[in-house]
């Protein structure tokens, strides 16, 4: 072994021993139950938030646009609710609920796994209801004020669909299978700038301040 | 690869030191174990407030529960003092687990520095900043603040802005002093500008926009100024002209930008009304051209509609204001052509089809009167009122149709017109029962007998739409925040209504703690014992409203706030947080003025004469609050006169009296709110005064305790005692008119109690419009007590102020009031001028014996208060005014007044007042024929500290004495209504 690789291999070998006897003394004793990922207008947005709502799958194909982590996702559920709860929604239809809690059901494969996965996160029966409810709400909300995202014009769809040719191609989408896509596509990507706009709207109005972890 | 060996060993040793940190177990290994220990830790220390470590869920001995840990988050994040929070859980033994929260206090910036930049510069970015981020944003917002005062920078020209944040403890826990250092760099200078417009009006423009070559480039200042030179062009009749002002970035990035001006000042806009006259001081408002700034087409259609409505109010029914536009010369000339055509006039109104209502109930509403000028939107209200009698009546289908016909006119310019309102009244609907469905909470029958409709009351929508709001309202206030309510209507057969709400109730959310925030002197207990929201009890909508105008009515804090406070979770209970920023603990007030009026003289003869004069006056009290966080207060309050005095009797005939400090008060008071554990309150207080009255002036000290409750209903009952010494002193009355007591007692000790009772409902103290006075008093002095000389003294009064209907209503005021007294027999031995007994015929001491009120609590009246007509005291009788008309009081009183204020005109109301009263030597002289009448009138003005009041009494029975005469006149000068 030239004497170069012993010298570095040593110096490796040190920092790496040093490692875990340092992470052992800054870490704290005990392990980490919850913590506060952010305060939103006063509420606190919860690692076992997250982790129910990850767990559960709830987050997936929620409402809003798509946010790079889980804690920012809850922190704009969050600013949505707020929004919501002050034109007093109606209840969603409880046949709604009924699906969604199914889906729940169905994505978790057993009571049990489900009850536990309730209990680790301090939550109850009652509280993924109350989710779901809450969830279904923003959905309405959002369909009634972003319902005029509007159609797509004609020249805005030939040129998503000469800009997503490839992708087209490998779904066999042509013709008017094409610029049904594209419209919808179109349609969903302007519902999001404008839901955009408006948490980042939200942001300003409402006080939020992160944690990082 | 000769350095894999190695490598690989040090990833063994590696994952052999890994080894050797303690093993942990998973979270849910943890859940469900007993609890051995729990503790807080804020830095390095453990918190040991005991009002914090109530709101700790987990607790000694119960099972770790993960929702109790999400409950202690959120109540410490909503107590305001903590923001990141982390709990820990680690294994004690077998079954035991240790939790341990390691809490970070919340910081905010209590005070904001802005460094590097000038006073008034600084001040504009705090003011900024906390408009954009509140008054005390929290640390970690910080950088978001510096990045906001950057933007600031940039936008005024100075791209390379550097701000340094540095926060630092300001004494306070949880708060901060942030500073700000603003390095603003160098700012973009003003490079070439290019002008683009008519010379005439582009002239000095450059300058005007500050933007000579090489002087700072401040974009906002640039763009204030810009729609100011924009405005200007506009006002000067270019109304479409157009100013833009354009920076050529890439320049801007070099340090000097060039800059483009252009000017459109469009046509020069000329508006000519021409037709039938159009009052001067309308056109502005109806052809809104100036203030609008356009002519546009739509603006000018809207002008002609508004001249074309104007006048039809007018009753010009068939009135017409075609607008046209000519181009000439760069003028454009906007004509209106008024053309208002005949008057009409109403000639009759009547009714048709009124069948289930009588006459005398719609005729009210009919306000259109024969020779009234005919405006066919009035016609339209009352048709509107009409069909809203009926509806109310339960005829929900009735429809009013008015039809106006037009008799021969027998003149050209005027019209007569009749109005007919035709009925159809359709069926009667009456409500058969109304339902409540889903009600379980709060008693559907409680429910029912709070709404406006019931079984065998005419159906009325709009009540309908209002009692399913008092259904939800209700709901709110027992905690069920998204009860909804789903009204429907079942007609039935026979044209009755079934009325069914249909209620989802909801969750219930309770309160769950009562978090107090803010509050560093007050203690919390005594927030919590002033609000209605307790723990466990609904989280209602009025609770909230109500506790927290409790808490403002203490004085105590600046702003309250309370809200409920968000939980992560869904469960029922809900922490409410209340949020006081406390009021300065020591409080100072003064203020200064003037007494401007009559003041009673003592003239060259002798006798009483009105002066006027001018007496300045101020007072200044200082208040310490809150003692001992409980709201107990202590306050110092001193009040001086200076007034023109006469010399007394005793100061001899060549005395002339003086100028001087010779009215003041202080007074030291001891507020204990809620004293002795009731809702009453307790204030002890020390006086020294000195008086001045028409006829003897008086120093006065003493003490006084009192104990005063407020009752629901507007009612306030008092209890006293009061101890003091008064001394008469400037006695202007003759001795021989003198009063025994007064000769025998001119220092006087008393000690009373007193209790009063009283129900204001004014809707405003210095200005009432509507509402009541009532109130009674009853004062014993007795000797038993040890005060010198014993009486009994009541007294009542009772206000009323009524507003009288219409849309500027005149208010009438009328009151009485009503006092009597007696004083109790007590024997003085008589002396002479040496001290010596005096005897009587059969050699025994003399006794005289008085039964008499001490001059000091006497009855007196005249003034701006009470009778208007006289200045201060000086209305009596014969028994109650010497031979010079000094007043001497008396032991009964009566004063009636009343008043009709006009309605306030650009701030100043009239008002003609009569008064009336008399003071009575003794309580069974009272006699109201000899009551002494007044009238006269006032002007009153809204100034910004109340209504500014100046009345001219006159006397109805001017009356001579022996050495001169009454004045008939009398002004006054004061603030607040008389009564």
């Amino acid at each position: 072994m030239p004497a170069w690789a012993r010298r570095w291999g040593a110096a490796a070998l040190a920092v790496i021993m040093l490692m875990p006897t340092a992470a052992a003394q800054e870490r704290p004793r005990g392990e980490l139950l919850d913590r506060t990922l952010a305060v939103v207008g006063g509420a606190v947005v919860l690692q076992s938030d997250a982790q129910f709502a990850a767990s559960l799958g709830l987050l997936d194909g929620g409402v809003g646009p798509a946010a790079p982590d889980v804690a920012t996702k809850l922190v704009d559920r969050w600013l949505m609710l707020h929004e919501v709860a002050r034109f007093s929604p109606a209840e969603p239809a409880t046949a709604a609920v009924t699906a969604r809690l199914d889906l729940v059901r169905l994505r978790m494969g057993s009571v049990a796994a489900l009850d536990a996965a309730l209990a680790r996160s301090g939550r109850g029966a009652d509280d993924l209801d109350g989710w779901i409810r809450d969830d279904l709400r923003i959905a309405a909300y959002l369909d009634q004020r972003f319902a005029s995202a509007g159609a797509p014009a004609d020249a805005d769809v030939t040129a998503w669909i000469t800009s997503h040719a490839d992708e087209l191609a490998r779904t066999g989408a042509t013709g008017a299978d094409a610029a049904r896509v594209a419209r919808e596509r179109l349609v969903l990507a302007r519902r999001t700038d404008l839901i955009a706009d408006w948490l980042a709207d939200l942001r300003r109005r409402i006080e939020v301040v992160m944690f990082p972890g | 690869m000769p350095r894999l060996p190695m490598l690989r060993l040090a990833v063994v040793v590696a994952l052999s030191g890994l080894s050797a940190v303690p093993a942990f177990a998973d979270v849910a290994d943890l859940l469900g174990r007993r609890i051995t220990d729990v503790r807080l830790i804020a830095g390095a220390a453990a918190v040991d407030d005991a009002a914090v470590l109530a709101l700790v869920e987990t607790r000694l001995g119960e099972p770790l529960r993960m929702a109790a840990i999400r409950q202690t988050i959120d109540h410490l994040v909503a107590l305001g003092r903590y923001a990141d929070i982390r709990v820990f859980g680690e294994a004690d033994g077998a079954e035991g687990v240790r939790v341990r929260y390691d809490v970070v206090p919340l910081a905010r910036a209590a005070r904001i520095v802005v460094a590097g930049v000038a006073g008034g510069e600084a001040r504009s970015v705090r003011s900024d900043l906390e408009e954009q981020f509140g008054a005390e944003p929290p640390e970690a917002r910080l950088p978001e603040l510096a990045a906001a005062i950057a933007t600031r920078y940039r936008g005024r020209g100075y791209p390379a802005v550097k701000v340094d944040t540095h926060a630092a403890p300001n004494g306070q826990p949880g708060r901060i002093v942030a500073t700000f250092t603003v390095t603003p760099g160098r700012q973009t200078v003003v490079g070439r500008v290019q002008v683009d417009g008519p010379a005439a009006l582009t002239t000095g423009l450059v300058a005007k926009l500050g933007l000579q070559a090489g002087r700072p480039l401040d974009r906002e200042s640039l763009a204030t100024r810009t729609e100011e030179e924009r405005d200007a062009l506009r006002a000067g009749g270019f109304f479409e002209a157009m100013l833009s002002v354009t920076v050529d970035e890439a320049s801007a990035a070099g340090g000097a930008a060039d800059v483009t001006v252009r000017v459109d000042p469009g046509d020069k806009v000329d508006v000519v009304f021409a037709g039938d006259p159009l009052p001067g001081d309308r056109r502005r408002s109806l052809v809104p051209i100036e203030r609008l700034r356009s002519v546009e087409e739509e603006v000018l259609e809207d002008a002609s509609r508004n001249i074309e409505q104007y006048l039809r109010l007018e009753g010009y029914r068939a009135a017409s204001a075609p607008v046209a536009r000519t181009r000439n010369g760069g003028v454009l000339r906007v004509t209106f052509t008024v053309s208002r055509g005949p008057l009409h006039v109403v000639r009759r109104v009547h009714t048709s089809g009124v069948t289930a209502l009588a006459p005398a109930e719609l005729e009210p509403l009919l306000k259109l009167r024969d020779g009234e000028p005919f405006v066919e939107a009035r016609v339209n209200t009352v048709a509107a009122a009409l069909g809203e009698s009926y509806r109310v009546r339960g005829f929900a289908a009735v429809r009013v149709t008015p039809t106006i016909t037009f008799p021969a006119a027998t003149e050209p310019t005027r019209v007569p017109v009749d109005v007919r309102f035709q009925v159809v009244e359709g069926p009667r609907s009456m409500v058969r029962a109304v339902r409540l469905e889903g009600a379980s909470a709060l008693a559907p029958a409680t429910l029912a007998a709070e709404l406006g409709l019931g079984a065998g009351k005419p159906f009325y929508r709009p009540q309908f739409v209002l009692d399913r709001e008092t259904i939800e309202r209700r709901y709110r206030n027992a905690g069920f925040q998204r009860a909804t309510v789903t009204p429907s209507i079942a007609p039935d057969p026979d044209g009755s209504v079934t009325i069914v709400y249909a209620v989802n109730e909801g969750p219930q959310t309770l309160v769950d703690h009562v978090l107090v925030s803010g509050a560093t002197r007050t203690s919390p207990d005594l927030i919590r014992r002033e609000i209605t929201l307790r723990p466990g009890s609904p989280l209602g909508y009025d609770a909230i409203i109500e506790s927290q105008q409790r808490l403002s009515a203490l004085g105590l804090f600046r702003r309250v706030r309370i809200t409920e406070a968000p939980h992560a979770g869904a469960g029922r209970a809900r922490d409410v947080l209340i949020e006081v920023e406390e009021a300065p603990a020591t409080g100072l007030t003064y203020g200064g003025g003037l007494e401007i009026g009559p003041f009673a003289r003592e003239s060259a003869e002798g006798t009483a004469t009105d002066q006027f004069g001018i007496a300045p006056r101020g007072f200044a009290q200082v208040t310490r609050r809150n003692l001992f966080g409980k709201n107990r207060s202590i306050s110092l309050l001193a009040s001086a006169s200076l007034r023109p005095t006469d010399p007394g009797d005793e100061e001899g005939p060549d005395a002339k009296g003086g100028y001087g400090l010779n009215q003041y008060r202080v007074v030291s008071t001891f507020r204990e709110p809620r004293a002795f554990g009731t809702a009453g309150d307790a204030q002890l207080s020390a006086f020294i005064e000195r008086g001045i009255r028409s006829s003897f002036n008086f120093d006065r000290q003493g003490v006084r305790a009192d104990y005063a409750k407020r009752f629901a209903n507007r009612l306030t009952v008092l209890g006293r005692y009061s101890y003091d010494f008064t001394s008469l002193f400037d006695t202007k009355i003759d001795v021989e008119d003198r009063l025994l007591i007064d000769r025998l007692f001119p220092q006087v000790r008393l000690s009373s109690v007193f209790g009063s009772v009283l129900r204001d409902s004014r809707d405003d103290v210095l200005d009432p419009q509507r509402g009541t006075v009532l109130g009674s008093d009853l004062e014993l002095a007795l000797r038993a007590l040890s005060s010198e000389v014993g009486y009994i003294k009541s007294f009542g009064q009772a206000f009323a102020y009524r507003r009288l209907p219409g849309s500027r209503p005149f208010v009438v005021a009328a009151g009485l009031r009503l006092g009597v007294a007696r004083g109790f027999e007590r024997t003085v031995p008589r002396v002479d001028g040496n001290g010596q007994p005096v005897l009587d015929a059969s050699g025994q001491q003399a006794v005289d014996v008085i039964a008499d009120l001490p001059a000091s609590e006497r009855f007196f009246t005249g003034g701006d208060s009470t009778v208007r007509g006289f200045s201060l005291d000086r209305l009596g009788s014969e028994a109650t005014l010497d031979s010079d008309g000094f007043p001497t009081g008396g032991n009964a009183l009566i004063v009636l007044n009343g008043e009709v204020r006009t309605p306030h005109v650009k701030g100043v109301g009239l008002v003609a007042f009569v008064d009336s009263g008399n003071v009575f030597r003794r309580a069974s002289d009272l006699n109201l024929g000899e009551l002494r009448t007044t009238a006269g009138l006032g002007v009153r003005y809204r100034s910004p500290l109340g209504p500014l009041r100046f009345d001219v009494g006159f006397k109805l029975d001017q009356r001579n004495f022996s050495r001169g005469s009454e004045r008939r006149v009398v002004y006054h000068l004061s603030l607040g209504q008389a009564f």
